[in-house]
């Protein structure tokens, strides 16, 4: 049997208003009437889009200009900073831009189980006197404390201990270098000087780089591609972009210029014959050659290896699509895997998407969790509880509820406000859906206690307790067992109050065929219906609305000087919540 | 924020995922670009054959001039290989459910194995064999398979038994969690190749009892490039890009290009099809270089034979033949006619490329001017007139920058 702990949801009404889906074709948006309708409806915790509007009181916040509650999807988020969850230190939002959303220090996850890898080097640990201080040399390597596995198995050492990331993006597994950027420009360049007619003048003058020749059929990674390809389009933009030839004057036509870009990079302006005529004309763009530019053809069997290699292998060398989705490129087997680079994470602070007022703001610091601001919707609106009333036998704890027979709940509403407010709650008879059990609030109407201090409660808990355990004695005393009155309140406390719910859980089983309604009917005939319990339909949620009523000062924050206390002020909250009481048995 | 969308795309999706973006991600502007145009670009050319083998279907679309010409699509595609795959592991842990009917068994071996550890097999240990035509593709002018490479091949294939070897088979072990009891399957490494035989080939099933949307890869790349103009066709197959999370599958790409080339080789380049036509072209006194049909089975290894392109020829056109000198001063020739794949590096990375190189999209959707008209405000027909210089085209990226004028605009393809 699967535990089930009882659970409140509150729907934010920000669902209510969003804007109605355009009717793509017709000229009106949506009419009016059907979504009116919809909104008298009683909420329906089981729509499919309920999913997406209810949440635990301490997932939302509260806009104290709006007076309402505010949701994931009514906030915006605006990033504060970005930060390494490994080193927490922090990475300007320009670096990200350029370097991307990675640690580009030394924070690496392994590969293999994500665990944080550390540096260590290979030589032995010195010993002896004063062994604590002698600093290791080289050549180091990232080691996983987990799982044990070593950067030397892919072939992969450091010279340093420090600037891993730097080290890394020069070596390819297996211990080859990757010929950088810089390097293919160069032999770029050298190429476009042989090739280029008139004496080579070399204008930096500098030689001292070897320049590595590299193989028009080289076969690329998806890095090299990518930077050959984009080298590739820059040098057919920039060929043709010089000032010449654009009909239009004024602005910047250099290469990147829209104006510029697009006459080149595309294309079209009629059919296809008139087409051909243009291009040839003006000269556009032409497609990648060989490898120098980015072409990659697939050579004939170019797979076999791999195929060879799964065979002989087998599964144990191969990476599971886990590992896989935590690179950056295809790696078929445990040896393409190389060390993830801890992704950079953010603060945000989040603020009111209809008035724009911040809700919640972190302290920019990496090393501290407090915020600066936090208005979050515990604090202002009354949280709901939910216990059984009949007191469990601890052999009985999640006993699932019995179709048919009674079952009462205890629902304690907690005001976290100064000052006291009027609740009323409402649910409709039945829940929805294709089960619909029976519900009765006993008391719909209460008002609960201001949150005042806590030593007022202890001043007053003498008399309240008595009066409380009288009560009890009472209604033990009637009928031997727990009795709950209609129109009263259960028990009441200093800022809270309890209220029954009396559940009539309805029965799982298929209703005879002569208790069906004409519809359920209809649709069991065309087999719309089959009997069986879908996923989680043995869960009784009950849709109530509560509508939450308190006096407030107005004045409270824009400098009451002159103003006296004159500035009360209703206010009222209305919304939905989502009880789960239990499962039918 | 540039989206990269298929191009086949409904607009009442298109307009949902606009308003998301542009109310819960305030983007000042949302570009839209086609991902197989991207595909092409991403592989550094401006015109291609774009296979996508996707999750549900397998998509062929031309691309000629970074404008897509016309597309095919097949549900032969990963997730048949996947059902593929459960089906053989569940016979090898059940032999009972190859007596069984086949929606019966189908049924009982989802209750087998768990979806994802199926998936994971796939992922992990399926493979493509090479078909069982082994002629050599074409050798290229670039030199790329070279003799010794050839040799290699071989040499591989015979220690894959691939080659008729009559030593016992090589076995893998596979570790499965999610049956009960946990166990580890020896498995023939060649059968881990037979479904993707039966899913993307459609092995032993004749042509003629395919439907349209079941095509089998090899066919449907080779019907989406007839139904092309002859122009558009030989630039194409010269840049068949596959793309897509099937196209990993070890093996796919040679495979394709093999059937491909014996399809060509048997039939060329005509558009009917039938038995008479097999007589008329099997008949050895009028053709003696072809082959035996295509479904009858294994067809005869024929070392070293070349591949002939089968291409009608061109209607000459003077004016054309001019043109295409000219341009040829400018340009190096244009690879085409032959049958050649190229490595893309997927519809993100272009997307990602031609951000790089700031060029503008076709359309580009104002965050304003959405929230007010919807999609209504759109210019019809995917045309716009920018600074009164070009009009734009259905094609991928914007034809005319002209200084920001945003006053019209489209929604180009997905219009
Ligand atoms: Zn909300
Ligand atoms: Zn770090
Ligand atoms: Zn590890
Ligand atoms: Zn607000």
């Amino acid at each position: 049997m699967s535990t089930f702990t009882p659970y409140t949801y509150f729907q934010c009404p920000c669902t209510d208003s969003s804007p109605p889906v355009r009717n793509i074709g017709s000229d009106s948006p949506t009419s009016i009437h059907s979504s009116s309708s919809e909104d008298e409806k009683a909420f329906d915790p089981r729509a499919p889009r309920a999913n997406y509007s209810l949440y635990p009181l301490e997932h939302l916040l509260y806009c104290e200009d709006c007076h309402q509650i505010r949701c994931p999807r009514c906030v915006l988020d605006e990033i504060v900073t970005y930060y390494c969850p490994n080193c927490l230190f922090e990475v300007p939002s320009s670096t990200v831009k350029s370097e991307g959303t990675r640690c580009t220090r030394s924070c690496f996850q392994c590969p293999i189980c994500i665990a944080p890898l550390s540096v260590s080097s290979l030589e032995a640990p010195p010993e002896g006197l004063g062994a604590e201080h002698a600093s290791q040399g080289g050549p180091y390597v990232l080691n996983c404390p987990h799982c044990s596995w070593s950067s030397k198995e892919i072939g992969i050492q450091f010279d340093k201990p420090n600037g891993i990331f730097t080290q890394l993006s020069k070596i390819k597994n297996g211990g080859d270098p990757v010929i950088t950027a810089r390097e293919r420009r160069k032999d770029r360049e050298e190429r476009s000087r042989d090739s280029a007619p008139g004496p080579v003048t070399d204008e930096d003058g500098v030689q001292d780089e070897t320049v590595v020749k590299l193989d028009p059929n080289e076969v690329l990674d998806a890095e090299s591609q990518f930077s050959n390809l984009k080298a590739f389009y820059q040098a057919q933009l920039a060929e043709a972009s010089p000032a010449n030839a654009l009909g239009f004057s004024g602005g910047d036509y250099g290469y990147g210029s829209p104006g510029a870009l697009s006459r080149i990079m595309g294309l079209y302006t009629g059919g296809t014959y008139a087409d051909k005529k243009s291009k040839a004309k003006k000269g556009t763009m032409r497609e990648a050659q060989n490898a120098f530019e980015g072409l990659k053809i697939v050579a004939p069997n170019s797979e076999d290896a791999l195929i060879a290699k799964l065979q002989n292998e087998g599964w144990d060398a191969t990476s599971s699509s886990l590992q896989r989705d935590e690179q950056s490129t295809h790696t078929p087997f445990i040896s393409d895997l190389r060390p993830i680079a801890y992704l950079l994470r953010t603060k945000r602070s989040k603020r009111c998407k209809t008035c724009r007022h911040i809700l919640s703001k972190p302290e920019a610091k990496i090393q501290t969790t407090r915020f600066r601001i936090r208005l979050v919707a515990l604090n202002y609106i009354p949280s709901i509880s939910i216990k059984p009333l009949q007191p469990l036998l601890s052999t009985q704890l999640q006993a699932p509820l019995v179709p048919m027979k009674p079952t009462q709940f205890l629902l304690t509403f907690k005001n976290p406000l100064f000052e006291s407010v009027k609740v009323n709650i409402a649910t409709p008879a039945q829940t929805p859906g294709r089960f619909a059990s029976k519900i009765t609030i006993l008391c719909p109407q209460f008002e609960v206690g201001a949150n005042t201090d806590a030593w007022e409660e202890a001043l007053r808990d003498g008399s309240k307790g008595v009066e409380r355990e009288k009560r009890r004695t009472k209604a033990e005393a009637s009928e031997g067992q727990l009795q709950a009155e209609a129109g009263k309140v259960w028990e009441r406390g200093r800022n809270w109050v309890s209220v029954v719910v009396e559940v009539i859980p309805a029965s799982l089983k298929p209703s005879p065929d002569f208790l069906k309604t004409e519809a359920q009917r209809k649709l069991a005939e065309e087999g719309g219906e089959d009997d069986r319990v879908r996923e989680d339909e043995d869960v009784v949620e009950i849709p109530v609305f509560v509508r939450v009523e308190w006096e407030a000062d107005t004045g409270g924050e824009d400098g009451g000087l002159g103003k006296e206390k004159e500035g009360r002020e209703k206010r009222e909250l209305a919304y939905w919540c989502v009880l789960g009481v239990g499962r039918i048995g | 924020m540039t989206l990269i969308l298929p191009s086949a795309l409904p607009l009442p999706l298109l307009s949902t995922i606009l308003d998301t973006l542009f109310t819960n991600f305030q983007a000042p502007t949302i570009s839209l670009l086609s991902s197989p145009a991207l595909s092409t670009a991403a592989a550094g050319l401006r015109s291609g054959l774009v296979v996508d083998v996707g999750w549900r279907e397998t998509v062929v679309t031309s691309v000629y001039e970074y404008r897509e010409v016309q597309t095919l699509r097949s549900t032969r595609a990963t997730k048949l290989l996947g059902e593929e795959i459960l089906m053989m592991l569940s016979r090898l842990i059940n032999p009972e459910l190859s007596q069984m009917k086949n929606p019966d068994a189908r049924a009982a071996a989802r209750e087998l194995l768990s979806f994802e550890e199926c998936e994971e097999v796939v992922t992990r240990m399926a493979w493509c064999g090479p078909g069982q035509n082994k002629s050599p593709p074409e050798e290229h002018t670039d030199g790329l398979a070279s003799v010794k490479e050839e040799d290699e091949f071989r040499s591989s294939m015979r220690s894959l038994k691939i080659w008729g070897g009559t030593e016992t088979e090589p076995q893998v072990s596979i570790p499965l969690k999610s049956c009960s009891p946990p166990r580890t399957l020896e498995v023939a490494f060649s059968n881990l190749s037979d479904p993707c035989e039966d899913a993307l080939f459609a092995k032993g099933v004749p042509e003629s009892e395919l439907d349209d949307e079941e095509m089998p890869l090899h066919l449907l790349i080779y019907r989406s490039l007839l139904k092309l103009p002859t122009d558009v066709r030989s630039i194409c197959m010269a840049r068949i890009i596959l793309v897509g999370g099937g196209s990993k599958l070890p093996g796919l790409k040679s495979r394709v290009l093999n059937e491909l080339s014996t399809l060509v080789q048997q039939r060329g380049w005509n558009n009917v099809q039938g038995k008479a036509v097999e007589a008329y072209r099997n008949n050895p006194k009028l053709n003696k270089a072809r082959s035996r049909n295509f479904d009858d089975g294994p067809i005869p290894v024929t070392a070293g034979q070349e591949v002939p392109a089968y291409l009608q020829p061109h209607d000459e056109d003077p004016i054309e033949e001019a043109l295409r000198r000219e341009s040829r001063k400018r340009n190096p020739p244009m690879e085409e006619g032959s049958l050649r794949a190229i490595d893309s590096l997927g519809a993100w990375s272009g997307g990602s490329l031609l951000s790089h190189l700031k060029v503008p999209a076709v359309s580009v959707i104002d965050k304003d001017q959405w929230l007010q008209h919807g999609s209504l405000g759109a210019s019809r027909g995917g045309e716009i007139s920018v600074s009164s210089r070009q009009s734009m085209g259905p094609g991928a990226f914007k034809t005319a920058g002209g200084g920001g004028d945003r006053s019209s605009w489209t929604l180009g393809l997905w219009a």
